[in-house]
């Protein structure tokens, strides 16, 4: 009778999850070029490539900096405003809320034509609005620019993720019990020693899981980069994700491909035991 | 500026606000109003864009590429008629609601059973089995895309909507089951007991009773996943390549290949699939709030 119940989950688990994932780690060790299946045991000849290949370097950069964007950037911005929006006198907050949450379930692509607008050099809505109030010499064409096209898509992932922590930490902060509050108010705190020094330890938890999704969610980022720019200009904005799609559906280069992934998912993993770890620590010192 | 706010102004008992002369009181809100501008103009940062789709969407070029920043000038909906009718918008939109709705009702369905065994039906070795599937909420989709191609090709579920359910389903599932099951462990088992006595059957407790119970934990896994499945695209731009089967993440792409520099009828087609994301948001909110807070605040 149990068998009936968990039977499915279990199959199209095994079938499309644990099979295939194994699997990527046994391609990583062949050379294998193309959609047939002919392949030769390289061993580890793939993985020499991988930390020779100047390109990987650039993306486990890039994919910190999306990291660091998002700790660093998101994640204190969101905690500020979900604290604003939880105790000091705002006016709608239900709207606010609304809206700062809205650009996180806006679907990816087109979320990215439209900010490639945005970002267009001829008739973009930045550009125009630039040379509209007269700094002509800033209009740039952003996403076609070396140098410029991180910082144009970091913002773009910062207007479409801060509202996933806003809304962890509206939760978060409504599950804080009323007495703190109205103790802290007699106390006369002010909402920025309320945030930091009484907030701030209590939620501690769910910002190290805030930072945990923030890391993985970073070196996993694929689609908006990869409808906006594809990786480009040559590889000024890859990531690991989308040098590796690139690698396994435009230049076929299975094997090599599969390394890249499993790399990618070593990183996640890797990064997360050692944020966990040192979050753990910081207590330890704490008491 | 938040600094400025002082005890009296953020907590919720015995506010008082003090009279005195205009600029006294001016200088006591100020802090407020600044706060409330810094929130208007991210709520513009934050909403601008579909705003600004919306508008383009009424417009025609020439007036889009004179001001890109401007009004449109009535309500004019062409593009989304030469949209509708020339391009292969209707097709994207329909494989869309297609794979999302099959795949959310199957998702619905595996977790939902799973859930109940987990939760109600202890058998030997069913936490255990619980962890075993929770641990693939862990994997992410990139290490799997490859050979999950290859597993497709020899399936012969490539470039069909197979090819998508099947992964989509798989990778909501330990999730889902994660969120339905922390539900069902909270209904009494006294009602489960009073109905096998009853000589209720097993799957009839769960078709009967557990499952309706569970309706606000079904619906929250329903939006979430509908949501997620409408807006997938790495699986979807591997897996498909026919026109004809393409769902609206990846359709949209040759679709502004296409229309290049039509930007007004190209806002309208984003517009199009911008619009079953904007109902499901307004009427279900709360449920997708949920469905986001739950993994990193049970996690």
């Amino acid at each position: 009778m149990v068998i009936f119940f968990v039977a499915p989950v279990f199959m199209l688990v095994l079938v499309f999850i644990a099979y295939p994932a194994g699997r990527a780690v046994y391609d990583s060790l062949y050379r294998w070029q193309g959609l047939s299946g002919a392949r030769t045991f390289v061993g580890l000849e793939n993985w020499q490539r991988l930390f020779s290949d100047p390109v990987i370097l650039g993306c486990i950069w890039r994919n910190l900096a999306l990291a660091a964007v998002s700790v660093f950037i998101e994640i204190p911005l969101a905690f500020a405003i979900a604290l604003v929006l939880a105790r000091a006198r705002v006016f709608g907050r239900n709207l606010y809320r609304t809206a700062y949450f809205f650009p996180v379930v806006f679907p990816v692509t087109v979320a990215g034509v439209l900010w490639s607008w945005v970002y267009n050099p001829r008739y973009g809505l930045l550009n125009e609005g630039l040379r509209a109030v007269g700094l002509d010499q800033l209009a740039k064409p952003w996403l076609s620019d070396s140098n410029l096209v991180m910082p144009a898509v970091l913002l773009v992932i910062v207007w479409k993720l801060t509202g996933f922590y806003i809304v962890i930490f509206m939760a978060a902060l409504e599950s804080i019990p009323q007495d703190i509050y109205d103790v802290a108010a007699l106390d006369g705190t002010n909402l920025w020693q309320l945030g930091v020094h009484v907030l701030v330890p209590m939620l501690r938890e769910v910002i190290t899981v805030n930072i945990a999704i923030a890391i993985t969610a970073s070196i996993k980022r694929f689609d908006l980069i990869y409808v906006m720019t594809g990786g480009g200009p040559v590889h000024d904005s890859e990531l690991l994700a989308t040098y590796m799609f690139r690698q396994a559906f435009l230049s076929y280069d299975m094997g090599y491909a599969s390394t890249i992934a499993f790399f990618l998912f070593l990183l996640t993993l890797a990064l997360v035991v050692v944020q966990i770890q040192s979050m753990r620590s910081e207590e330890v010192v704490e008491f | 500026m938040a600094k400025q706010l002082s005890a009296e102004t953020w907590g919720n008992s015995h506010q008082k606000v003090e009279k005195g002369n205009f600029f006294v009181r001016l200088k006591d809100i100020s802090p407020h109003i600044v706060l409330n501008l810094c929130l208007l103009l991210l709520l513009l940062f934050a909403f601008y864009p579909l705003i600004w789709m919306v508008f383009t969407s009424l417009r025609t070029n020439p007036e889009l590429f004179a001001n890109p920043w401007g009004l449109p000038s009535g309500l004019n909906f062409d593009n989304y008629v030469k949209v509708w009718q020339t391009s292969p918008i209707p097709t994207y939109f329909l494989n869309s609601v297609i794979v999302s709705t099959i795949s959310t009702f199957l998702i619905l369905l595996f977790s939902s059973m799973a859930a109940y065994a987990f939760s109600k039906l202890k058998f030997p070795g069913s936490n255990t089995l619980f962890y075993v599937l929770l641990s693939f909420y862990f994997i992410p989709r990139h290490i799997a895309l490859i050979p999950l191609f290859f597993v497709l090709k020899g399936l012969h579920m490539l470039d069909t909507y197979l090819a998508l359910i099947g992964p989509y389903v798989a990778f909501a599932l330990p999730f889902s089951t994660l969120l339905i099951r922390g539900f069902m462990v909270s209904i009494p088992s006294e009602l489960i007991d009073a109905a096998l006595i009853d000589g209720c059957s097993k799957l009839g407790i769960f078709y009967r009773i557990v499952l309706p119970l569970s309706k606000p934990a079904l619906a929250v896994v329903t939006v979430f996943q509908f949501l997620s499945t409408w807006n997938e695209y790495l699986f979807a731009l591997a897996f498909i390549h026919s026109g004809e089967l393409k769902t609206l993440p990846i359709g949209l792409m040759d679709f502004v290949g296409e229309f290049t520099t039509n930007w007004v009828a190209m806002a309208a087609g984003l517009t199009l699939a911008t619009i079953p994301v904007i109902i499901v948001y307004i009427l279900f909110q709360p449920q997708i709030r949920q469905g986001m807070t739950a993994g990193a605040l049970k996690g």
